[in-house]
């Protein structure tokens, strides 16, 4: 398993994508807040992609909310999409499901 | 001897604390570590007593193993690594392995924010114990001691940006004390196991 965090971006449909493998943890959520963050600005809509996110904690979720509340503010869309069974357990227990808008797949993140 | 005899369940709990030990050998040469035991009687037993193929009993079994690390978020993943690791060898599925790790990665992630403010070159002790029916992680740190009064303070329904931590391990453990000790503060995490047996990696257990 992929203990360290990566992202790439890349352009789809006019939404932009931010591709996040490995796993996300108090040592590099901040990066994932920032390229988020970054990504948020030249666009009305950024989805991402956590197909590949083994592993999230508290920290990570906490980055995905702030980006979340930032686009809120700035009436853009953040679609999530993808979300593993660590990922999804997670929002679970945090009782974050509902808040975040998720979407199975890119194609349905897409179309959203 | 193949990986259906009983007796070779050993090799399986060293192999999985020989990677970890490994890894922080090699990629980090930081991280002080120490089996205190890692200690199956099954070869001991009288062929009576040996399970049946695939399988042992916890009883039969202990694991023990005490990590003292730098107060380094690089250092999580492998810990996340050896706890999975153990809740998978103990019988746990995979969504409590998962929640295990989870609580304990959460815990030692509070430490290093709250208790050493941030700061990677402190000292953190973590103990992994199993017993015959509980896994338990105590960890050790000398930094400041928690505010009970804010443990938990706020309800998780609330879209705030911090403070679920506390929240995942009481979600995800059984028992959660926190308590002063004379090297600083102390929090034992304890899990207990399902009833059924242990089976050996990759083999499920029998109806």
């Amino acid at each position: 398993m992929q203990r360290q965090m990566a992202s790439s971006i890349r352009i789809e449909k006019g939404t932009t994508i931010v591709d996040v493998v490995g796993q996300i943890d108090l040592g590099n959520s901040p990066t994932l807040r920032k390229t988020l963050l970054e990504s948020l600005k030249g666009t009305d809509r950024v989805a991402v992609n956590l197909m590949a996110v083994k592993y999230i904690d508290s920290s990570g979720i906490a980055s995905l909310l702030e980006v979340l509340k930032e686009a809120r503010q700035s009436k853009k869309r953040f679609v999530l999409f993808g979300l593993t069974k660590a990922v999804s357990q997670v929002l679970q227990l945090t009782r974050l499901t509902g808040v975040f808008e998720i979407r199975e797949n890119e194609e349905q993140a897409l179309a959203a | 001897m193949n990986a259906r005899d009983g007796a070779i369940q050993p090799t399986v709990c060293q192999c999985s604390v020989a990677l970890t030990v490994a890894t922080l050998r090699s990629e980090f040469g930081l991280a002080n570590y120490e089996i205190d035991s890692v200690n199956q009687s099954l070869a001991k037993s009288r062929p009576e007593e040996r399970p049946v193929e695939g399988q042992f009993q916890r009883s039969q079994m202990s694991f023990h193993l005490r990590v003292v690390m730098s107060s380094d978020p690089r250092f999580l993943s492998i810990v996340r690594a050896a706890v999975g690791q153990l809740g998978l060898v103990y019988g746990l599925t995979e969504e409590s392995c998962r929640g295990v790790t989870l609580a304990v990665d959460e815990a030692l992630a509070n430490t290093i924010r709250h208790a050493y403010k941030n700061r990677y070159d402190r000292e953190i002790e973590l103990s992994c114990q199993a017993g015959a029916d509980h896994l338990e992680f105590t960890l050790v740190d000398s930094g400041e001691p928690a505010d009970s009064a804010r443990i938990c303070a706020k309800p998780l329904d609330e879209v705030s940006l911090s403070g679920r931590g506390t929240h995942l391990i009481k979600a995800t453990m059984d028992e959660m004390h926190y308590e002063k000790v004379p090297r600083g503060n102390q929090l034992r995490l304890i899990k207990h196991l399902p009833a059924a047996k242990v089976t050996v990696e990759g083999e499920s257990s029998p109806p």
